[in-house]
């Protein structure tokens, strides 16, 4: 009996270590079968010389938009837009704004092109591990997958994710005349572009800004400031806890709050790397601004800033709590819609004082795994043509489109000139210093993180700086 | 020889007999629960020997393919520099990832320092409160039903749902419990919000939702101790406070120890109610090794430090839970 109980364990274990050993075979070959497809980007790239006339024509935009109409008579033909019927595209995109717009519409992208659209959208982060875990596994589902160039262009970059765009651009097969590349603004094709090449199509483009609340200004007497010493004062005579009003708020919760900091950091001459790409965190310059991001939290904002982000500094501005914030643009949405907002006729725009403002956006783009390029391409036209763009706009996102801006029944009926006009400005000075141009992009965030909270929390700027420094060359020479 | 039901723990059967009951198992030799268990399947071997394997097999390969490959295969990971985001085939490196982590990686050492005392706070605080709460659900008094339902309601809320709320309570400026604490005039807290309150807050969300886990555990075994020890006390004219330190404990110790091991290890574990309420922050005062792995593996994408440090992280748990294995089988 024992010896049968033997055999038939032996035997189990036998077929165990079969099952063990059967699926190691196909996960050890992910990363090889991936390598190729690095290696092939490279040779698909076309001409680069194409692009510097593209955005030169982009410059020029605004005044050619602003004629109301555009004579299509060099187009012979109707563009064919049911070419691809018949096939299904996957598209992964983040929740935002946009999409919410874009997703009950697909249906008509679907009876346009007789193209099946399977539409996934994710939060932001979920987004990133999603794809990173496709892309990197060699899938070849995924179609259309929206990035933010900023965080992660240099990443997917240079593993190999971007199909570069400019041929579909100017193939007239592919591209419908409408589509009109230059009518995209100057910033939003920065923020397309990674190591010059147009690596996707901009859904929006956005920029930092300056909130204030008109009337809890007005009743401390202070100015709207121009200065980061002017905003400090100001908001040192408005700072009113006792009553539930902070001077200011903002992102103090680590990595979270580098964006916004950004702003700052290069306003008062500091910046994230030098020119030879050596990190620069623990300079006098950046070691003043944190200090400054520090004191401005601890001492003019709300208690605990640590564990705050964005969300949190909206509740507090929209709630008529705060009188300061510096924020991306596209939180004027949610001030301005009086389902959200206490604050809908008494938040006032400007330029951040003293700041650099910073500029992002997402994009859409191809991988060069998808099978299904060209139906892709036709999605991203038309997710991003001209009456998307106006109709985004219309709803609080900044559009990448001039024509959108441009548009005369926009302008005549524009609720909100003050904010399109300080948007306008800001977009036109923004640089892309959001995030350090360089892969390990989060790491980096998070060290500087450690410094604004260490900041915030009233510690030793100097140290940590100092030890943040340290983390950032590791971590670069890692690379 | 004395029948013995065959049970899940064994283990326990074997002590509760001959240490509970008193002098008439004194010459019970005391059997390894192992052996007992292979005593016990050759029984059922012989009976229904075919059947048995048949049905053993699924649940076997099973536990092979989602438990022992995992594992091992993670093992295998860990000594590799791995990063999926950079399309680079895994580099074997032996142990640097470990080298790296146990001598110059400051922040798997603060992180590991972190959990070691969030599990130290809330096991042990549990432990007191739930043992305290059971002895008070002993007694019969009017609405005990009732109340201890209310008790373990915690316990069966979705753990982000309940950490979100709690992130309202907590919060310095709208939450409801500074807003109790400014009415009554006394000093406000940071809770969630500042570094140095961080993980005892935390503690305090894992104590509110788990105590009533050791309640249930101690209150099993307070229902199931024998009554006569406790007569032989009430004769002998014991105070109340001998025979809870004299009799109730000792004899509750099993009971609490298994407790203890679950909580132990699933505080050690802990990952919903950070992730929910802080996600490591402020800055990483509340990372946890939990969260430190999921952050290296799924922000960072370097998957094979990722799981060098979750062996380190299963080594600990090991340790932990042997460690109390022996000591519930030692007396005190």
């Amino acid at each position: 009996m024992k010896t049968r109980l033997c055999v038939l364990l032996g035997l189990v274990l036998i077929l165990g270590i079969i099952v063990a050993c059967a699926p190691a075979p196909t996960a050890t070959p992910i990363p090889p079968t991936a390598v190729p497809k690095a290696t092939t980007a490279p040779t698909q790239a076309p001409p680069p010389t194409t692009v510097p006339t593209q955005v030169s024509q982009a410059t020029a935009v605004p005044t050619k938009a602003a004629q109301p109409t555009i004579p299509p008579t060099q187009v012979p033909a109707a563009f064919n837009w049911k070419k691809y019927s018949g096939t299904t595209i996957r598209v992964l995109l983040a929740n935002m704004g946009y999409v919410d717009y874009l997703k009950p519409k697909l249906s008509e992208f679907e009876s346009l092109t007789g193209i099946k659209v399977t539409f996934e959208n994710f939060v932001e982060d979920q987004l990133r591990q999603k794809l990173t875990i496709e892309l990197a596994a060699g899938g070849t589902s995924v179609d259309v997958f929206g990035s933010m160039t900023i965080q992660e262009g240099l990443k997917y970059e240079k593993a190999g994710w971007y199909t570069p765009l400019e041929k579909y651009v100017e193939d007239k097969n592919l591209t419908n005349p409408d589509f009109d590349f230059a009518d995209f603004s100057k910033g939003a094709i920065k923020i397309s572009q990674v190591n010059g090449k147009l690596v996707g199509i901009p859904l929006y483009s956005d920029a930092g800004l300056f909130f204030y609340n008109k009337e809890l200004l007005k009743k401390c007497g202070a100015d709207v400031p121009k200065t980061f010493e002017a905003l400090e004062a100001a908001a040192a005579k408005c700072h009113d806890p006792k009553n539930g009003v902070f001077g200011w708020v903002n992102r103090g919760k680590g990595a979270a709050a580098t964006s916004v900091f950004s702003s700052f950091l290069y306003g008062m001459g500091g910046q994230w790397v030098d020119s030879s790409g050596k990190p620069t965190l623990n300079t006098p310059q950046a070691i003043k601004a944190f200090q400054y991001w520090g004191d401005m939290l601890s001492k003019y904002g709300p208690p605990g800033s640590e564990n705050n982000s964005w969300p949190q500094a909206l509740q507090f501005f929209s709630t008529n709590k705060a009188v300061f914030w510096a924020e991306s643009g596209q939180v004027a949405a949610t001030l301005l819609d009086p389902k959200q907002s206490q604050v809908v006729d008494k938040v006032g725009f400007a330029q951040i004082p003293g700041g650099q403002p910073y500029a992002y956006g997402w994009i859409l783009s191809i991988p060069p795994s998808s099978k299904n390029k060209e139906a892709a391409w036709y999605f991203i036209q038309w997710a991003t043509n001209k009456e998307h763009e106006l109709a985004v706009l219309k709803n609080g996102v900044p559009a990448s489109r001039n024509s959108a801006w441009n548009n005369p029944q926009f302008k005549a009926n524009d609720p909100h000139p003050e904010l399109t006009q300080e948007m306008i400005k800001a977009l036109d000075t923004a640089m892309p210093y959001m995030n350090p141009p360089i892969i390990p992009v989060q790491e980096f965030r998070d060290a500087v993180g450690e410094v604004i909270v260490t900041a915030i929390s009233g510690g030793n700027v100097k140290a940590a700086a100092d030890k943040a420094q340290q983390d950032a060359v590791k971590l670069l020479a890692g690379q | 020889m004395e029948f013995k039901p065959p049970a899940m723990l064994p283990d326990l059967n074997d002590w509760m007999s001959t240490k509970a009951s008193g002098t008439m198992n004194q010459s019970v030799v005391k059997v390894s629960p192992f052996s007992q268990f292979f005593r016990n399947s050759t029984r059922m071997v012989r009976t229904r020997n075919a059947s048995f394997v048949a049905m053993m097999i699924p649940a076997v390969l099973i536990i092979i393919l989602m438990m022992v490959f995992p594992v091992l295969f993670t093992a295998y990971i860990s000594l590799h520099d791995w990063s999926a985001a950079t399309v680079k085939s895994p580099q074997w490196v032996a142990f640097a990832n470990y080298e790296q982590l146990l001598f110059s990686d400051a922040r798997f050492h603060s992180a590991f320092l972190r959990t070691i005392y969030l599990t130290a706070i809330a096991t042990g605080l549990e432990t007191i409160l739930g043992t305290a709460l059971a002895l008070l659900f002993h007694r019969e008094f009017v609405g005990r039903g009732l109340w201890r339902t209310l008790l373990l309601l915690p316990m069966v809320t979705t753990p982000v749902a309940m950490s979100l709320i709690w992130l309202l309570i907590l919060d310095p400026s709208a939450g409801v419990v500074n807003w109790g604490l400014r009415a009554l005039g006394l000093p406000l807290g940071t809770w969630l919000n500042k570094t140095a309150t961080v993980l005892p807050s935390l503690a305090m969300i894992d104590i509110w939702q788990w105590s009533p886990l050791v309640m249930i555990m101690v209150l099993a075994g307070l229902s199931m101790l024998p009554t006569e020890p406790f007569e032989a006390a009430a004769i002998d004219g014991a105070t109340p406070w001998q025979t809870f330190w004299k009799i109730t404990l000792p004899m509750l110790r099993p009971y609490i120890v298994i407790a203890v091991l679950f909580r132990l290890i699933d505080s050690l574990k802990t990952f919903d109610i950070i992730f929910a309420t802080t996600q490591g922050g402020p800055g990483t005062a509340s990372e946890t090794l939990n969260l430190y792995a999921y952050t290296t593996a799924f922000t960072y994408f370097r998957l094979g430090y990722a799981s060098a440090i979750l062996v380190l992280f299963f080594a600990l748990i090991l340790a932990v839970s042997l460690v109390l294995i022996r000591l519930r089988r030692e007396p005190w």
